[in-house]
């Protein structure tokens, strides 16, 4: 319980303990002091105390962390600063470097969400009708198991020399990949909707428009969302690919672009910027799924 | 009236149902009585037209089934109700389905009225998931009787029911068949012997492997507010029995015939 906060402690020691030369890491202190503030009242108003526990460790890591970073770094010089450089370094870099990374992200957004939301128009409404459909589903099944594994990255440099602009081949790479998952999940989520609703759903006479939209596509969602999550991450991954090889502008670029100039410091705080819009995206359709999947959370026997 | 005649049906190359004939008049309640295994939800299924029988006909109303129709509704023993839809979302998608001209405020009233009906007044904004199994079958019924079809289908509707609360329901759907007039045709599959016989006017006795009619018998005459007193008369208890010997025999048949074996095929 008082683990974290005696680690607290201790990295505020190590950053403030006076040396010649030496500058109060302003951003780290900042960071901790918030991570700290953070960590108290998660104590203070969590009830649960599993979730209390969690918060304390991931904090306890988290200071460990910094402390380790901190103190390898910038008070003991141990490790090479051009590979490793500090915290402090990071962070002001951080923060100065967002508005430029912010815009990267904006154009690399575009990218994705074209491609996903492209795959999700399609993927899921073919994929509904391919699975209520028996003998559609028997003619396109070999061709998706054929064409379903083949890693997209793959198609990238064909792509881009195949399409006129290298944003319409990495939109047509994210498709690809995002197309796939999204699709065999649909088409496997109404084969799992339990055979007596689909029963009840016939006796109904629902006009085809209903039992796709109220019937089909709520049934199927469960495993819609296993499909998106996956197509998600691996659009992330396909658009960052696709900036590496052949962008001049985007997130995935700028980790690229400053790691062919050496310039690793940035190239941390690109990684790391990443790593926070993943988080935040998949943070995000978590609570969607949770919302739109709140009926199972009901269950009563 | 629904006329069957000569119905049989095969699942691969297994006889289901073997000539089946039976014609029964508007507004009777049938019971489908049988062991588990004899082809009764079968029969029900080709009924409410979600299979074809292989041979014969099914006729409503003069008409041949060909598939689900409007004037047949299904309560299945489980998972009759959508559950990423409240309980109240559930009536008013089989309303509106069935009533496309009506405002949705109607819609909804009409769906909170039969909530009412089945003793769920609170629960229209409830998913089914929160309701306990009693409950749920309560709101099945709610929205097959809410649709107004003619013929109501129950497939062993209160099997998976506690014994009180199945109690209840048996005299929640008795009474609804009553009060409205005795018009509605109900066909109620169970293996129960005194549920068939406390609920229905007729009993069709479906003996197993294959499926075939055993038996087709009126039940007595109940006399009106004789509830589960009839029981205690004897023209019931003797027919209680006659049930059980029909059903006795048709056990030892099964047992004898070696149908069911050591590893547990069969049952």
């Amino acid at each position: 319980m008082l683990l974290p906060h005696f680690l607290f402690v201790i990295l505020l020691a190590t950053m403030l303990y006076p040396a010649d030369g030496h500058v109060v890491p302003l951003r780290t202190l900042i960071l901790a002091t918030v991570i700290e503030v953070v960590l108290i009242l998660k104590q203070k108003f969590t009830s649960n105390t599993v979730l209390r526990t969690a918060a304390g460790d991931v904090a306890g890591v988290l200071f460990s962390f910094l402390f380790l970073w901190e103190l390898l770094t910038e008070r003991l010089n141990y490790l090479d600063p051009m590979l490793f450089p500090a915290p402090e370094i990071i962070f002001t870099l951080f923060v100065r470097e967002l508005p430029d990374m912010l815009k990267g992200l904006y154009g690399s957004i575009l990218l994705l969400g074209s491609g996903y939301l492209l795959a999700l128009f399609t993927a899921i409404p073919l994929g509904l009708i391919v699975g209520w459909k028996k003998r559609l589903f028997h003619a396109v099944n070999p061709f998706a198991k054929v064409l379903g594994p083949i890693p997209p990255i793959v198609y990238i440099p064909y792509a881009i020399a195949l399409l006129p602009t290298f944003r319409t081949a990495s939109i047509f790479v994210i498709f690809t990949g995002a197309f796939w998952p999204l699709f065999v999940n649909t088409v496997s989520g109404v084969f799992n909707i339990p055979p007596s609703l689909i029963d009840a759903a016939r006796m109904l006479n629902l006009k085809k428009r209903t039992l796709f939209l109220r019937v089909l596509l709520p049934g199927a969602l469960p495993s819609i969302f296993t499909g998106a999550n996956l197509a998600l991450l691996l659009s992330f991954l396909l658009m960052t690919a696709a900036e590496l090889i052949g962008a001049t502008s985007g997130i995935g670029w700028y980790v690229k672009n400053f790691s062919d100039f050496a310039d690793y410091p940035r190239v941390i705080v690109g990684i790391l910027f990443i790593s926070i819009v993943v988080t935040a995206i998949t943070w995000f359709t978590m609570r969607l799924e949770r919302y739109l999947l709140r009926y199972r959370e009901v269950n009563n026997d | 009236m629904i006329s069957i005649n000569n119905v049989s049906f095969r699942y691969s190359d297994k006889l289901v149902l073997d000539n089946i004939s039976a014609e029964t008049p508007s507004g009777q309640f049938v019971c489908l009585l049988g062991q588990s295994g004899c082809g009764k939800s079968t029969l029900l299924r080709l009924l409410a037209g979600l299979s074809a029988a292989n041979t014969g006909t099914i006729h409503i109303d003069g008409k041949p089934v060909s598939g689900p129709e409007k004037k047949c509704s299904v309560v299945f023993q489980d998972y009759s109700l959508f559950p990423w839809m409240t309980t109240g979302e559930n009536l008013m998608l089989a309303l509106r389905n069935s009533y496309p001209e009506k405002k949705r405020k109607d819609v909804r009233f009409i769906a909170e009225e039969y909530l009412e009906v089945v003793g769920l007044c609170g629960c229209f904004n409830k998913f089914p998931g929160a309701l306990s199994g009693g409950m749920r079958q309560r709101a099945a019924i709610a929205r097959s009787l809410s649709v107004g079809s003619s013929i109501l289908l129950l497939d062993e509707p209160f099997g998976a029911i506690d014994p009180l609360n199945r109690t209840l329901l048996q005299d929640l759907l008795l009474n609804l068949w009553r009060n409205a007039g005795e018009k509605r045709t109900v066909f109620f599959v169970t293996h129960d012997i005194d549920e068939a016989v406390f609920l229905s006017q007729r009993i069709i006795v479906l003996g197993s492997t294959p499926g075939r009619i055993i038996a087709d018998w009126e039940v007595p005459k109940k006399e009106e507010g004789a509830g589960r007193g009839i029981f205690d008369l004897p023209e019931f208890k003797e027919f209680q029995s006659q049930l059980l010997t029909l059903y006795r025999e048709d056990i030892l048949r099964r047992l004898e015939s070696g149908s069911i074996q050591q590893n547990g095929s069969g049952i």
